[in-house]
């Protein structure tokens, strides 16, 4: 997975429409616009703009006709944006920081 | 995997460092594993990381004060599907400065030290 693939699920995190959407998703199972559409306080089409940009992310796929397409979540972009996370923090900086803090920490 | 090098500049001396290093409780802490040490020469180094990543190895030099430095690898899994890294030595440096101490973390693939010589 790309930095460009990161930039691109992190930016659709970033909204809480769309974690609200995922959230639906993957909690109720796939959906259709009109059934995400119902409780939202937007219309229809921005809704349609919110799950384009999931989909972009690959964070979510529709699948059959237009009408009555259905979306689902797709988990392994998801898993590997946790995995990026939990390398944040990993790394010998990450932890000289952290040796500093601590040891200046019992100076003081 | 590339030779590593990071350097910290900590406002302690060496002697209020080195516990932080070859004390197993407080190198967990900064390490951010459950790390296992015997700080003499071929005693044993472990560390434990999230999601059942251990690295493994031993100890190659220990000069109290000054340098600690470990040769170790990456074992992920067990059994069937398992696999294991490469090996790396990692050399932790405290160097006296006017502010404290110069910590260096070096880590170098064995096969890049093996080459040099």
């Amino acid at each position: 997975m790309t930095a460009a693939d990161h930039d691109a699920i992190f930016q659709a995190l970033a909204d809480p429409t769309r974690r609200h959407l995922l959230r639906t998703l993957s909690t109720s199972g796939p959906a259709t616009l009109t059934e995400l559409s119902v409780d939202m306080p937007m219309s229809r089409q921005a809704v349609a703009k919110h799950l384009a940009l999931l989909q972009d992310a690959g964070l979510v796929v529709g699948r059959g006709e237009v009408r009555g397409r259905r979306y689902e979540i797709t988990p392994a972009p998801l898993a590997d944006a946790m995995g990026w996370i939990a390398d944040v923090g990993a790394g010998w900086d990450d932890r000289l920081a952290r040796l500093k803090r601590q040891v200046e920490a019992r100076r003081d | 995997m590339r030779t590593e090098v990071h350097e910290e500049t900590i406002d302690a001396p060496p002697e209020d460092v080195w516990g932080f290093v070859v004390d197993p409780g407080a190198l967990s802490a900064w390490f951010g594993a459950d790390a296992w040490l015997e700080p003499e020469r071929g005693g044993i180094v472990r560390f434990r990381f999230a999601e059942g990543v251990e690295r493994r190895g031993s100890v190659e030099l220990v000069r109290p004060f000054r340098t600690l430095m470990w040769r170790w690898r990456e074992h992920r899994g067990a059994g069937f599907g398992s696999t294991i890294g490469e090996a790396s030595l990692v050399t932790i440096e405290l160097v006296r400065v006017p502010s404290g101490t110069l910590v260096r973390i070096t880590e170098r693939p064995v096969r890049e030290l093996a080459a040099l010589r």
